[in-house]
């Protein structure tokens, strides 16, 4: 009942906020931009409106979980209105929950928006409507989930500055692992590999998530591969939070 | 402060006009010079998906709108031609199921561009990604059949679009007459008026009704020659120009030059050449 009010809270908080309604527009800038965008080419415009629209999608998505996500908790702790909620009988676990949810429901909020936005665009130009692109758009959601949590992670023992480079540092990281993998094969036996693959597997895999071009090209994605993927973001997400957790209680407000 | 209010719009506005002013001088400056964006060539396309974030797919697209500036440019050097070449080959490996770049991209290549080897290679990787696409086959054949002269590829790769779902009635037809006509210049125009007819891009058809012209002017090129050869047999000599070939009764009129040029016969090797057709498109070898 606590993390639910919290993270009510947080929705609110958020949604007010202005930084978030500029992104917003930006976003839908760019949704626009692409139907612009598609007159240039000849044939296949959908297929230009669909790429610009999903990466709009998913590039501000990823921009308002960093930005705001590292305010959550830094905020509360600039301000110090974090000593009036933890002198509340509130765990420090159901508040940084509460807060993470609350953000998630504001990314549901945009996407779902944005979503809404896309579709209506491209049916408003090409007459098509392609639904097996909503998949690329729930992977999307999975991948602002976990990028939120890492956005969190950092922000319960860094400035807000830091938090948002380390976070963005492991969005890009996440997107490269593939070259620690082709690394570690070509290090052959040893050390070297060991630790290459240990790193590969304990960062965030998020090309996992990226089936953008799949689905606009209407090839189908299997349906273990979906079902795989979102239970590793989950899973990345749970862990992250618990190590958040971890290190938020430890933490000496002064 | 109303004063300076008004003071700041009257500055706003000097300040815009200035930076347009300050901006036309650049272009002034720029222009004339090569565009350095056109002619930079792409980074391979594996590296760029490496770098991408997972928008190896908008940078496909990105590149492929760049590619259409220049198919949609007036003159196409060489230089364009490769960075063509380089931009679709990079965005196909970013978006391999993009084939509608390997067709239009591949088809420019070699009908405006005469980049046979570079379209080849853009259909191919095309083809490889999308082995249900009957077009991608199909201008891999025509490519072979009228520029490379490797009849047996051509009938290859007409036969597996022949094979292919969606492929229209006239393609089984080709394919089975491809071997047997090989290196006539009227079959190859046969094969440059199907592919115009499934060319969307105004562009690119633009570039195929020139080549059709061209062929036609082979045609009336190989259909001179014979008879210059018939002229030589009877009169021991070639002739001197196309109107001696008209006077003997040799060919019943004087073809009309699509491209506006003449015919030229030169009395002492016999070769018949087209004033606008410096090169013939289509080299015979001896042995078919």
């Amino acid at each position: 009942m606590k993390v639910y009010a919290i993270a009510i809270n947080t929705f609110k908080e958020v949604i007010r906020d202005k930084i978030f309604y500029s992104l917003v527009f930006f976003a839908l800038l760019l949704l626009g931009a692409s139907v612009l965008l598609s007159t240039l080419t000849l044939g296949e415009r959908s297929k230009i409106i669909e790429d610009l629209s999903l990466s709009g999608i998913e590039i501000f998505g990823v921009i308002i979980a960093i930005f705001v996500g590292i305010g959550l908790v830094g905020k509360e702790l600039e301000k110090k209105t974090i000593y009036i909620i933890i002198s509340k009988p509130i765990k420090r676990w159901q508040f940084l929950l509460g807060k993470y949810l609350g953000l998630s429901l504001v990314l549901l909020s945009y996407i779902s928006v944005m979503t809404v936005c896309y579709m209506f665009f491209l049916y408003a130009y090409t007459y098509k409507l392609p639904w097996q692109t909503l998949l690329a758009v729930l992977l999307i959601y999975i991948e602002l989930l976990t990028v939120t949590a890492s956005a969190i992670l950092f922000s319960t023992f860094s400035t807000p500055t830091l938090s948002a480079s380390y976070a963005l540092a492991l969005y890009v990281i996440g997107h490269m692992t593939g070259d620690l993998r082709r690394l570690a094969e070509k290090t052959g036996e040893g050390g070297v590999k060991a630790v290459l693959n240990f790193v590969y597997y304990f960062l965030p895999n998020l090309e996992d998530f990226d089936i953008k071009a799949k689905t606009v090209h209407a090839i189908p994605v299997p349906a273990d591969y979906l079902l795989m993927s979102v239970s590793y973001g989950l899973m990345y997400v749970t862990a992250i939070l618990a190590l958040s957790v971890l290190i938020f209680q430890r933490r000496n407000f002064k | 402060m109303r004063l300076m209010s008004a003071f700041l719009a009257l500055f706003l506005l000097l300040d815009g006009a200035l930076l347009y002013k300050v901006q036309k001088n650049i272009e002034g400056l720029n222009a004339g010079g090569a565009r350095v964006s056109e002619l930079t060539p792409v980074p391979d396309g594996a590296y760029l998906k490496n770098i991408s974030l997972g928008q190896a797919s908008l940078l496909a697209d990105i590149l492929w709108l760049k590619a259409i500036q220049v198919i949609g440019g007036r003159t196409i050097s060489p230089q364009k031609a490769k960075w063509l070449y380089s931009a679709v080959d990079a965005a196909l490996t970013l978006d391999p199921k993009f084939w509608y770049m390997s067709e239009e991209g591949g088809v420019f290549l070699s009908a405006a561009c005469s980049q046979y080897r570079f379209s080849n290679r853009i259909f191919r990787k095309g083809f490889d990604n999308n082995p249900r696409n009957w077009r991608l086959p199909f201008y891999l054949s025509t490519n072979y059949f009228l520029y490379l002269k490797r009849y047996k590829l051509a009938a290859y790769y007409m036969g597996r679009a022949a094979r292919l779902p969606g492929r229209p009635a006239f393609v089984p037809l080709l394919a089975s007459r491809l071997y047997a006509q090989a290196g006539d210049p009227r079959y190859g125009l046969e094969l440059t008026e199907a592919i115009y007819e499934n060319t969307r891009n105004e562009k690119i058809r633009k570039a195929l009704l020139e080549r059709m012209k061209q062929l036609q002017v082979e045609i009336n090129l190989d259909a001179l020659g014979k008879s210059i050869n018939t002229y030589k047999s009877r009169f021991g000599r070639y002739p001197a120009s196309v109107r001696e070939l008209l006077a003997g009764g040799f060919i019943k009129a004087v073809p009309v030059d699509q491209l506006g040029g003449k015919y030229i016969i030169n009395p002492v090797t016999g070769e018949v050449s087209n004033t606008k057709l410096p090169r013939r498109l289509m080299i015979y070898p001896k042995g078919k």
